[in-house]
């Protein structure tokens, strides 16, 4: 899969923009890679998510950040479209994610969840070994060339800093492994198919400390090859690796998009108080 | 509650091994029946009840596996058709056997022709436990964690594969758990068997044969012939040992899958 050019600056603030609805933010440097365009999330009659418009450009983290509740994580699953596995769930507006309309009725969903890694709040690897764990979603996209699997294995584990850890054991249970290296293992399972987007809902916030660094430290390696879209309720985090940020919040039991732009306007020069009130931990 | 019960099965066992244990010998498992099952050995009777078994779970299994993944993974949990598969379910796991017998008979010998075979046999024994194994294969899959198939779904997996690749190898300690009870449920079986299978203890030559199941066998014995239970314990004591065999048997592999296929491989 072709990689567009990367953008970014060193301290990445070119890399991603987030255009807002209302005046905030800056302007993107081209067309966006991720671009939401007043999204609405409905479960059933209960709206969770309002209008919400975002612009991501093709590298970079973004860091979604927001009391529970504010729709972070729903709009993550909107963009691979995981909410077709809740029947109630009614997504409205437009998401374009590269060449494809994410919303539309005829894209084909799974090479859309080829293209959008997903790592989850908690571990998830399969009760299988680790060479199984990370060469199944291969073949379930019809890679079968065991010399090829055994490649892009090594080089996926290599990537998350796995490889000398558990290169010896890769026909051993991936569940015996501790907490921070199976979200290692699940985030080198998302890069074995090399997608373009990795949405992280809040990849650190079910390991110890230390395992929480490692991770963290493996997102920001991460952050010159690969769209990431990350929930944190950290904000230390978010302030630390993000390029943009976003603020959501709750109002009227629904959420909202509040501001957003490049973290370091978002979390020193906040321009709505809400986002001051948050970030000052006065609010949320 | 649990001393109980064990002191329950070991009076039971004692029993059988104390009135049982003289007739256990090597004719009884390879010699036929002789002056109507008192003398002699079972081994038409062995052959008859495994291939009526086999018959069963050859067609339950398929069957009942397709209906699991049909309630579990493709109906919604509360959809009308749902529900009412799992209560005509429930209900038909409560149905007595003697009922399942008629049925047989009246279905398979009669409608579809079979006759008193051990076809027929085994697939009434087929429609008693699929009930069992579906619920249990069903409960299986449900209770494969949600994370899994969010982790597959979003790896763009298909709903195929999932359930292919990834819930049923998680699921097999609870299809085995359900094949156990099915496959106990079969073999203990009698009142099914008596209307669709036949009591004939000849060797049988073909699935066509009709064929007498261990567990007729002891009724048999024990209700009908005078001077028969010597005999009847010591098959009794065979069907106990068969299905503590196939049990541990059933444990040994789910471990074994469980530890090897499923984690490791």
């Amino acid at each position: 899969m072709k990689r567009s050019p990367v953008t970014a600056t060193p301290d990445g603030d070119t890399a991603v923009n987030a255009s807002a609805p209302a005046g905030a933010a800056a302007a993107p440097t081209g067309a966006p890679f991720l671009a939401l365009r007043r999204v609405n999330v409905f479960y059933g009659a209960r709206q969770a998510l309002a209008d919400v418009s975002l612009s991501i450009d093709r590298v970079g983290i973004t860091a979604l950040v927001g009391p529970s509740g504010s729709g972070k994580t729903t709009l993550l699953t909107c963009v691979n479209r995981l909410t077709d596995l809740i029947p109630s769930c009614r997504v409205t507006g437009a998401i374009r994610c590269g060449d494809l309309d994410v919303l539309s009725p005829d894209t084909d969903v799974l090479r859309l969840r080829r293209r959008i890694g997903m790592i989850f709040q908690k571990p998830n690897p399969f009760p299988f070994s680790i060479r199984r764990n990370l060469a199944c979603p291969l073949r379930e996209h019809g890679v079968t060339d065991p010399r090829l699997i055994d490649a892009r294995l090594e080089s996926a584990l290599r990537q998350v800093g796995l490889w000398d850890e558990v290169s010896d054991r890769l026909d051993t249970a991936a569940l015996a492994l501790s907490g921070g290296q199976q979200q290692r293992l699940c985030i080198a399972r998302a890069l074995m198919l090399s997608p373009d987007v990795l949405l992280m809902d809040e990849p650190c916030s079910a390991l110890d400390p230390m395992s929480s660094g490692w991770v963290e430290d493996l997102i920001t390696a991460l952050r010159r090859q690969y769209t990431i879209v990350i929930v944190t309720h950290n904000l230390a985090q978010a302030r630390r690796i993000a390029d943009h940020a976003a603020l959501f919040w709750v109002r009227d039991g629904v959420g909202r998009l509040i501001e957003h732009g490049p973290a370091a306007q978002l979390f020193d020069h906040p321009r709505h108080e809400l986002t001051a009130a948050y970030i000052n931990g006065v609010r949320g | 509650m649990a001393l109980v019960l064990l002191v329950f099965f070991a009076g039971l066992l004692g029993h059988l091994l104390w009135h049982g244990a003289a007739g256990l010998s090597w004719e009884l498992f390879t010699a036929p029946p002789r002056h109507a099952g008192r003398d002699g050995g079972i081994a038409p009777i062995l052959v008859s009840t495994g291939l009526i078994l086999g018959v069963c779970m050859v067609t339950a299994l398929p069957f009942g596996l397709g209906t699991a993944v049909l309630l579990a993974e493709v109906t919604q949990r509360r959809s009308w058709t749902g529900e009412f598969v799992r209560r005509s379910l429930d209900t038909l796991a409560g149905v007595p056997s003697i009922v399942f017998g008629l049925f047989g008979n009246a279905f398979f010998c009669v409608t579809l022709g079979l006759g008193f075979s051990i076809m027929s046999g085994g697939l009434t024994l087929a429609c008693m436990v699929l009930p069992i194994l579906i619920r249990t294969a069903e409960e299986g899959l449900r209770a494969v964690p949600r994370e899994y198939r969010l982790a597959a779904a979003a790896l763009g997996f298909s709903h195929a594969s999932t359930v292919c690749q990834l819930l049923l190898p998680a699921a097999v300690p609870a299809l085995l758990a359900g094949f156990i009870l099915g496959l106990g449920r079969a073999m203990a079986e009698t009142a099914a068997l008596i209307f669709t299978s036949g009591y004939v203890d000849r060797m049988p030559a073909s699935l066509w044969d009709s064929g007498r199941a261990l567990s007729i066998h002891i009724y048999d014995l024990s209700m009908h012939v005078p001077g028969g239970d010597g005999r009847a314990y010591a098959s009794a004591l065979v069907l106990i040992g068969l299905l503590l065999v196939i049990n541990a048997g059933a444990m040994w592999a789910g471990r074994r899958l469980t530890a090897q296929w499923i984690l490791v491989a």
